[in-house]
């Protein structure tokens, strides 16, 4: 089971900002990098961590949080709560 | 005989206008266009002029054909693939079927359908060609999304190209086409789509312009294009490395790198246009499948899939072995 560390990290990496940058309540178009295209990255970023799994989450892509993400990662047993 | 079908040409056109990543700038100071480049892949894009409508590019594609190998009385019937007809009605089938000379026996038909359109209109016509006693069929496919898309359109503007193709399909004696998986999710039909069009109660008709919820699209795509895939391997009881080449609708870049990502595809095994094209809806297929032949990408005897998904959300997979 991955860490909401690794996930937040991972979205970071996607958005390619700087470590550290992005909180809880980072949402889609509170920052310049995470726009409609930025989202995008970031799901598929995420796929890749958890090995095709997101892809199979139909309510992902209406995420619009960090903490949006990570609320839904809980509810489908991928990362601890 | 049983008789099957094979397609015998594809011919397409792009229209004059390009529409570099520097236009989009110019028109849109704030985007990010290196940003947006890295992500879509995509360079240029073709747009028809304000005068020129899907017909007119359907009709300059057809025409291409009529000037290589096939004459205009030998066509039987005629699929026209498109979701930016010029009016709702009539069918423009119908249109173009008398604007190219064709004989009035023709059976002609539109089918409204986007980027799964064309392995939908190649199952249409292999069914006609294999249930009757007709010899040639011409399968348009046409889109001028620029039509619906606002010049600030950040999500489709992009992306989208304006295309024409035609395809030639004949009769043949071998199996060439098929088998198909074919599938549909209505459930996601708000997720791409014109707003405020056709007869729906209160439309505001001051504006038809398309729309695209870009994250639960690109989900979709993740979620159903490697099933499908996977399903039609088994249905034709082949594994995925008997596959030379895959042509998948030409979405973007970001689209393209996942589904090789998911499938474990070598770059080698899939065909990519989209950096010079951009995405032409339903004649990406058919134009990905014409430069993977003049290229050499696909010679005599290639397996080829072809795996279209988009607006619906519609999703259609099938196998050619081309030129056997």
């Amino acid at each position: 089971m991955k860490s909401k560390d690794e996930v937040i990290s991972t979205i970071e990496i996607a958005l390619e900002i700087e470590k550290g940058s992005l909180d809880i309540d980072t949402r889609m178009g509170s920052i310049e990098q995470w726009d409609s295209l930025g989202h995008l990255t970031i799901l598929s970023s995420l796929d890749v961590l958890f090995d095709g799994l997101i892809g199979t989450i139909s309510n992902i892509s209406e995420a619009q949080s960090t903490e949006e993400i990570l609320n839904i990662l809980v509810e489908n047993n991928l990362i601890d709560s | 005989m049983k008789i099957f079908s094979k397609i015998s040409d594809i011919k397409y056109y792009l229209p004059p206008k390009l529409l570099s990543n520097e236009d989009l700038v110019f028109d849109n100071p704030d985007w990010r266009m290196e940003d947006i480049e890295k992500k879509t892949g995509i360079k240029y894009r073709y747009i028809c002029e304000d005068v020129q409508t899907s017909k007119d590019i359907a009709l300059l594609a057809c025409e291409k054909i009529f000037n290589s190998n096939v004459r205009r009385n030998d066509i039987d019937f005629l699929i026209v693939v498109t979701e930016s007809p010029e009016y709702i009605a009539p069918a423009m089938s119908c249109d173009i079927q008398n604007s190219l000379g064709l004989e009035t026996s023709v059976a002609s038909f539109d089918v409204n359908l986007g980027c799964s359109g064309f392995v939908y209109g190649l199952m249409i016509a292999d069914s006609i060609l294999c249930a009757n006693n007709y010899r040639n069929g011409l399968l348009v496919c046409v889109d001028t999304y620029s039509k619906y898309i606002s010049s600030n359109d950040r999500t489709c503007r992009p992306l989208f190209s304006d295309a024409a193709s035609a395809t030639l399909i004949t009769a043949s004696t071998k199996k060439t086409i098929g088998p198909f998986v074919l599938g549909t999710d209505g459930s996601g039909y708000t997720d791409l789509m014109v707003k405020n069009s056709g007869t729906i109660k209160n439309i505001d008709t001051e504006r038809n312009l398309y729309f695209m919820n870009g994250s639960a699209v690109f989900m979709f795509t993740m979620r159903v294009v490697p099933k499908a895939v996977n399903d039609l391997l088994i249905k034709e009881k082949c594994n995925i490395e008997d596959i030379d080449l895959f042509v998948f609708h030409q979405a973007s870049k970001l689209v393209i790198d996942n589904l090789k990502r998911l499938l474990k595809l070598s770059n080698e095994k899939v065909f990519e246009n989209y950096q010079l094209v951009g995405n032409t809806v339903s004649s990406s297929i058919p134009i990905a499948l014409s430069q993977a032949i003049d290229t050499e990408k696909i010679k005599k005897g290639s397996l080829v899939m072809l795996v279209g998904f988009g607006v619906g959300l519609s999703w259609g997979a099938t196998i050619i072995r081309y030129n056997e």
